[in-house]
């Protein structure tokens, strides 16, 4: 493991000087990602860049403290476990934690997919049992017109010719035709 | 007469009458249904490859006129394959010899199993090259019939609970069917149960006729009816709660076929009818299509949040299977906008979806089925780390995974993708649904990646857990198993590197519909 990595940290440590020397190298010539750099989007009217002396300097130092930060840390010198920054860094300023456990869990899966869940489960799949269950209960119902006894039977025959004959003889009132007349246009709409 | 498409369809039923009637060893019975089904696979194969794209139209046309010798009564015997056909009659070869290699397991009650296993491959291609609406209908009620068997005898679970819930739903799709058809054919001007025109023959189509005819009920009502039926047979939302607790209950094979190539009979009737049929008459598709496209994008997310929370591996990819066929009605509602053929895209892609969820969901179902043979469990908190005992069931798991998930170079993917660009171009709600559409894959990326995390990565099962017991005995993929995984596996592939092979000839189907 170590061989690779000594290769990926050199090439790490002088890649910016090959990408963009400060010389022409004859292979890469001088500034060449920054003239790279300058015909894009943003600046189809490229400006001159000048050196700027104090931001060279920040970061510099700032690159400075952060190594000797790292090494006083390595070393065992300086105790940084306890720091408020470094929990919020080590766990990413809780996103993860944010995302999978408040909207995934609690809202998606337990607020939002229960609720569907419920609705398949008590309202989709129950309204189809509640249609069969109201089939049964007709079902029972209109078996007890099924008793056997004739004079039920004939009842209910009898109830409805008349029934129906009443509608026959009401919805030709105003026809004009006489009861006989009726009568034979009943025969002839039976036949 | 060419003959072919007849053979393909009654070679599995007489095989099936065949082992029935004659054959005794179980052993025998087995091998007969394989090679059966090997050469159906093969037919359909040189079916498919027969259908000239150049000539287009209805090909391989089998005809007899006045099959049933009633006076004024003009159905036909007549079958034939179009390009909307063609695909599915080739998926329904893969299937069924999909579903009956990987039965070799079964010890119960052999002899009747590959009967009407047999019997049900057969009456679904029916289905699908059936030109005469009396035809149709008939082959597909008698679906009915093996399906009942299959799921109460040989199912698991709430076996017959399932079996009954889905015969009762389907014959009330089949209800509304027959009285569609019967509105239909009694209709003035039409008086004819032939589903497509023929000019070869001098047939006029219901799709012909439609335009002049005088209907005995309003032709929405007709429209609704038909609709509804194939709404309850694809599922889409609310009608979808017969298919979990079937799909769950069912044999493995069962289930690869009922997801494979039973829903895709709802699907293929909404083309061909819903569609075929309604485009030239009066009905108005303005009112209709937000309608379908609203259900289509609430069945894609309801089904895809309904399949996250499930804890059953069947389950799951039941309920995933509401989700994904609810991009065939997002798909399907583009044709409001076609007015030329680069319009048919979104619908080129719902045709096509139906295929390739059909080979997809079969392979996500053999796999548990696999999976189930061995934990004896599909309670996804038993499993765990089951890629340490069976490496390859786990790699061809993971494929289901992205074609379901709709991963590039899968075939999933091609079909979604030509769904929402076809269907987002539409407009208005239209693009409005398309995104909730995406979304579902986004669910879909979830619940896919999660079930298989749970169930094949991740730690050995705990010890409360059944499996832990026999978790160091566990198997592979049994050499038998091979062969129904990848009869499945390679159409995902070839179909998403190469979609051409299938949308060249789905395109001339739908460009035939509106006769562009």
């Amino acid at each position: 493991m170590l061989f690779p990595m000594i290769i990926l940290g050199f090439l790490s440590v002088v890649v910016g000087f090959l990408v963009n020397p400060l010389l022409d190298l004859g292979f890469v010539s001088k500034h060449a990602f920054s003239h790279f750099l300058e015909h894009n989007l943003f600046f189809d009217d490229p400006k001159e860049f000048h050196f700027v002396f104090e931001v060279a300097i920040i970061s510099t130092i700032l690159a400075i403290m952060g190594i000797v930060t790292a090494i006083l840390v390595v070393k065992g010198k300086l105790n940084i476990k306890n720091n408020f920054v470094y929990k919020i860094l080590i766990n990413k300023y809780y996103f993860d934690e944010f995302y999978e456990n408040l909207i995934v869990k609690k809202f998606f899966y337990n607020k939002i997919g229960s609720f569907i869940s419920w609705i398949d489960e008590n309202i989709v799949d129950k309204s189809n049992a509640k249609i069969s269950d109201f089939t049964i209960y007709l079902s029972k119902k209109m078996s007890k017109i099924q008793n056997g006894h004739l004079q039920s039977y004939g009842f209910v025959f009898f109830t409805a010719l008349t029934v129906l004959m009443i509608v026959f003889f009401i919805s030709n009132l105003n026809t004009g035709d006489s009861w006989l007349d009726l009568i034979d246009k009943l025969n002839s709409e039976i036949y | 007469m060419n003959g072919l498409i007849s053979i393909i369809v009654f070679i599995p039923i007489l095989a099936s009458i065949i082992i029935l009637a004659l054959l005794r060893n179980d052993k025998f019975i087995r091998r007969f249904s394989f090679s059966i089904v090997s050469i159906e696979l093969l037919l359909t194969i040189f079916a498919f490859s027969l259908y000239d794209k150049a000539k287009g139209g209805i090909q391989l046309v089998d005809f007899i006129e006045g099959w049933i010798p009633i006076k004024g009564f003009n159905a036909n015997y007549l079958v034939g394959i179009d390009g909307l056909s063609a695909p599915l009659v080739l998926l329904s070869g893969i299937l069924g010899a999909a579903a009956v290699w990987g039965s070799w397991r079964i010890k119960n009650r052999v002899k009747e199993y590959f009967a009407l296993l047999l019997f049900l491959q057969g009456v679904v291609i029916g289905v699908f090259v059936s030109l005469d609406l009396l035809l149709f209908f008939i082959f597909w009620e008698a679906e009915l019939i093996p399906m009942y068997f299959l799921i109460s005898i040989w199912g698991s679970g709430r076996a017959h609970y399932s079996a009954a819930k889905f015969v009762i739903f389907t014959l009330f799709a089949g209800a509304l069917l027959i009285i569609g058809i019967l509105a239909i054919y009694l209709s003035q001007g039409i008086n004819s149960f032939t589903m497509v025109s023929i000019p070869e023959l001098n047939l006029q189509g219901i799709p012909e006729l439609m335009t002049g005819a005088n209907f005995l009920i309003p032709v929405s009502v007709i429209f609704w009816l038909f609709f509804i039926s194939f709404a309850i047979k694809l599922p889409l939302w609310p009608l979808h709660s017969w298919l979990p607790d079937a799909h769950t209950d069912a044999p493995t094979a069962v289930s690869v076929m009922l997801a494979g190539i039973l829903l895709k009979m709802g699907g293929y009737g909404i083309f061909r009818i819903s569609l075929g049929f309604f485009k030239n008459s009066s009905f108005n598709f303005d009112v209709a299509a937000p309608i379908l496209v609203i259900l289509g994008a609430i069945s894609v997310i309801y089904g895809a949040i309904l399949t996250i929370r499930q804890t059953d591996l069947k389950r799951l990819i039941a309920f995933s299977s509401v989700s994904h066929m609810g991009y065939v009605i997002i798909g399907f509602s583009s044709l409001i906008s076609v007015v030329s053929i680069n319009d048919t895209l979104a619908l080129n892609g719902a045709a096509l979806q139906l295929f390739t969820h059909g080979t997809i969901t079969g392979l996500a179902f053999l796999l548990v089925g696999l999976v189930y043979d061995r934990t004896h469990t599909r309670y996804i908190p038993d499993l765990g780390g089951l890629t340490a005992k069976m490496p390859i069931i786990a790699i061809f798991f993971l494929i289901a995974g992205f074609g379901s998930l709709g991963l590039p170079g899968l075939s999933g993917f091609v079909a979604e993708l030509m769904i929402f660009l076809g269907t987002f171009q539409v407009g208005n709600i239209f693009a409005i649904a398309t995104v909730i559409g995406v979304f579902g894959v986004v669910l879909a990326a979830g619940y896919t990646l999660w079930m298989i995390q749970r169930s094949f990565f991740g730690n050995k099962p705990s010890k409360e857990s059944p499996v832990s017991k026999d978790f160091e005995e566990l198997s592979d993929m049994h050499i038998l198993d091979v062969f129904p995984v990848l009869v499945l596996t390679i159409p995902i592939f070839v179909v998403g590197i190469y979609p051409r092979l299938l949308t060249d000839i789905i395109e001339i189907g739908i460009r035939e519909m509106f006769l562009l």
